[in-house]
């Protein structure tokens, strides 16, 4: 944290400790997102300020009493400083983030964004948006997770051929890069896991209570494994969206407008159908393997319109 | 650390509490911590302090105090330091909490805590079970002060096809759409409305011209704009396997009827063509698209070009 930093802290706390003498220092940590230790040194400092020439009557009177925080004489540091545009708008954005994951039951979060855009001029023009992929299946997995049961999901993982069941009890929902997770203890795997949305085939609320309480995991993030297979492709201009879907490892912008990428995965059989979506401007420069699964997968998928005679 | 907070402090209080701007040595001789040293590096710490306070929004101005501009005075204008009047209630400022535990956006902690400062306490809020993760989009925090002030913005871009150019914008809004920030405006080289994807802009977002030089126009919807690749006119039908029509539907497909075969019959209406053909071509031989005739052509088109022995290219 930088000086700056510890400033605005200060700055914000001041305002806030005047309208609420005798405050414990637990709640200030709570309000401000830091530590004890930290209050206690901003409560320190604060003693250390005041009117110039800072002599007898110039000081702000700031002390911890038995974990009861008293400030006074601060009167010229009573308004908190007006929000800059960048922190107001990380704030809405905030917001209108929270307000679209949570759903439309939060009316109190959009009156206070409403406000708070009218106090510091912040655009109406700011949006969040999500995907809507497995979106049906939002509504009923809160509803699981609110009343604390299990569910069974009928889920495709990368590397299965076909979804599989899994009795897992639901922790929460995550949206990472715009796509919709539940994160949750699986009970076959034994261990927290994340489980996109849009690879549950069936969703199924069981009678059964949760049996793992829930607790924080990493949000789902690629990690590769040591089996993994390394794919390196040449994209042509129109194919560059390809670049975003995967967890680059190395790219490298060539001539024309063109893109060489380096990346891992753990499933062959899913970067061969995403291949399918962009058109031959793609070439597999490795494995050999992949340019074969995606020339027999299109053939398999063109004679379902092409019946060979 | 502590030296320099305390400095700063002071400083805003002085410059505040004064009522003329005040010049730097009788700032020197008031404020504690200036006096060390000679009067050079304090003057460079002055200025540094000052750009210091301005980042975290204290307005501290710099006042000519004669017309050869050769004499500068400080001053912080107490009624632009303060916060306006905002009257939330415990319940919005519980809300605000609540956005801060679901995003993980601590770096908002402050600005929330200064919302909260002269409102009445917040009830206590319980970790929401739905979390949302905003990304660090430093491109973001660079168009704040254009979209409030009104003034059009600078950069270097690369386009999805990787041709860079360089573009002025009169910046009308941000969105986070599907994992990534977009920057929606009017762009005076292309004479529309465009849509930026900001993790394409190389460099810097460089803020030109005066305020108040746009009005946005009426109508404008930003989610509209930036959605407007996802939707469309069309309505298709696909015929999918029963193993994979779980997938469709979770594109948004409703299925129709079931063939004899088992396949499922699968609508996707006003949907977009880009979408219903990626959609058709993923599901590969488990989907045969039906409707519209066109898409279909373009689907066995697609599928054809990649069958074709490659030529190499080089």
């Amino acid at each position: 944290m930088t000086a700056a930093d510890d400033v605005a802290r200060v700055l914000t706390l001041v305002p806030w400790l005047l309208e609420r003498p005798g405050v414990s220092v637990d709640e200030a940590a709570a309000a401000f997102g830091v530590d004890r230790a930290t209050i206690a040194a901003d409560v320190d400092l604060i003693g250390y300020c005041g009117r110039p020439p800072l002599g007898g009557g110039d000081l702000f009177e700031a002390s911890i009493v038995g974990d009861r925080i008293v400030v006074t004489m601060a009167d010229e540091l009573r308004h908190p400083v007006r929000l800059a545009p960048a922190e107001a708008l990380r704030i809405v954005l905030a917001g209108e983030a929270a307000a679209a994951a949570l759903g439309d039951d939060v009316p109190d979060l959009r009156s206070a964004l409403t406000q708070l855009r009218r106090a510091a001029g912040v655009p109406e023009h700011v949006a969040v948006l999500f995907d809507e992929d497995g979106e049906a299946l939002i509504g009923p997995l809160r509803d699981a997770i609110a009343d604390d049961r299990q569910v069974r999901l009928e889920y495709q993982g990368r590397v299965d051929a076909s979804p599989q069941a899994r009795v897992v009890d639901p922790w929460a929902l995550h949206v990472t890069d715009g796509s919709w997770y539940l994160q949750g203890w699986d009970h076959g795997a034994a261990g927290g896991r994340n489980f996109r949305l849009d690879r549950i085939a069936d969703l199924e609320r069981l009678d059964d209570a949760r049996a793992h309480p829930a607790r924080p995991i990493a949000p789902p993030r690629y990690e590769a494994g040591v089996d993994d297979i390394t794919v390196e492709l040449r994209l042509g201009p129109a194919d560059r969206w390809l670049a975003d879907d995967v967890a680059v490892d190395e790219r490298v912008d060539e001539p024309g407008g063109g893109l060489r990428i380096r990346f891992r995965t753990d499933a062959l059989g899913w970067v061969a159908a995403l291949l399918l979506e962009a058109g031959p401007g793609v070439e597999v420069i490795t494995p050999k393997s992949l340019a074969v699964a995606r020339r027999d997968r299109a053939t398999a998928a063109l004679a379902r319109y092409e019946p060979i005679a | 650390m502590t030296a320099k907070a305390e400095r700063l402090v002071n400083l805003t209080v002085a410059l505040m509490d004064a009522s003329r701007p005040l010049r730097f040595g009788h700032i020197r001789e008031r404020v504690p911590g200036y006096a060390q040293g000679d009067a050079e590096s304090a003057r460079r710490m002055f200025e540094r302090d000052k750009e210091d306070l301005r980042s975290i929004g204290v307005p501290v101005d710099t006042v000519a105090l004669d017309a050869s501009e050769a004499d500068w005075g400080y001053r912080i204008d107490p009624r632009r330091y303060a916060l306006p009047a905002v009257d939330l209630s415990g319940a919005e400022i519980a809300a605000l909490s609540l956005a801060i535990a679901a995003t993980g956006e601590e770096s908002v902690r402050v600005g929330v805590a200064k919302l909260a400062a002269r409102a009445p306490d917040a009830p206590e809020v319980t970790t929401p079970s739905t979390h949302v993760a905003l990304g660090t989009p430093t491109g973001v925090a660079a168009v704040a002060d254009p979209l409030v002030e009104h003034r059009a913005v600078t950069f270097r871009y690369r386009d999805g096809l990787g041709v860079e150019t360089d573009r002025t914008v009169d910046p009308y809004g941000v969105a986070l759409s599907h994992g990534a920030w977009y920057l929606v405006g009017f762009d005076h080289d292309r004479d529309d409305l465009r849509v930026f994807r900001i993790d394409r802009v190389v460099g810097d977002i460089v803020a030109v011209g005066a305020a108040g030089q746009f009005d946005r126009p009426d109508g404008f919807d930003i989610a509209t704009e930036v959605d407007r690749p996802l939707r469309g006119e069309v309505d298709a039908l696909l015929a999918v396997a029963p193993d994979a029509t779980w997938r469709a539907l979770r594109r948004g497909g409703v299925v129709r009827s079931t063939r004899d075969d088992g396949w499922s019959i699968v609508e996707l209406s006003r949907a977009h063509a880009d979408r219903v053909v990626a959609l058709a071509l993923s599901l590969g031989p488990d989907a045969e698209l039906l409707e519209p005739i066109e898409l279909r052509d373009d689907v066995v088109r697609r599928l054809k070009d990649l069958i074709r022995p490659t030529r190499r290219r080089r």
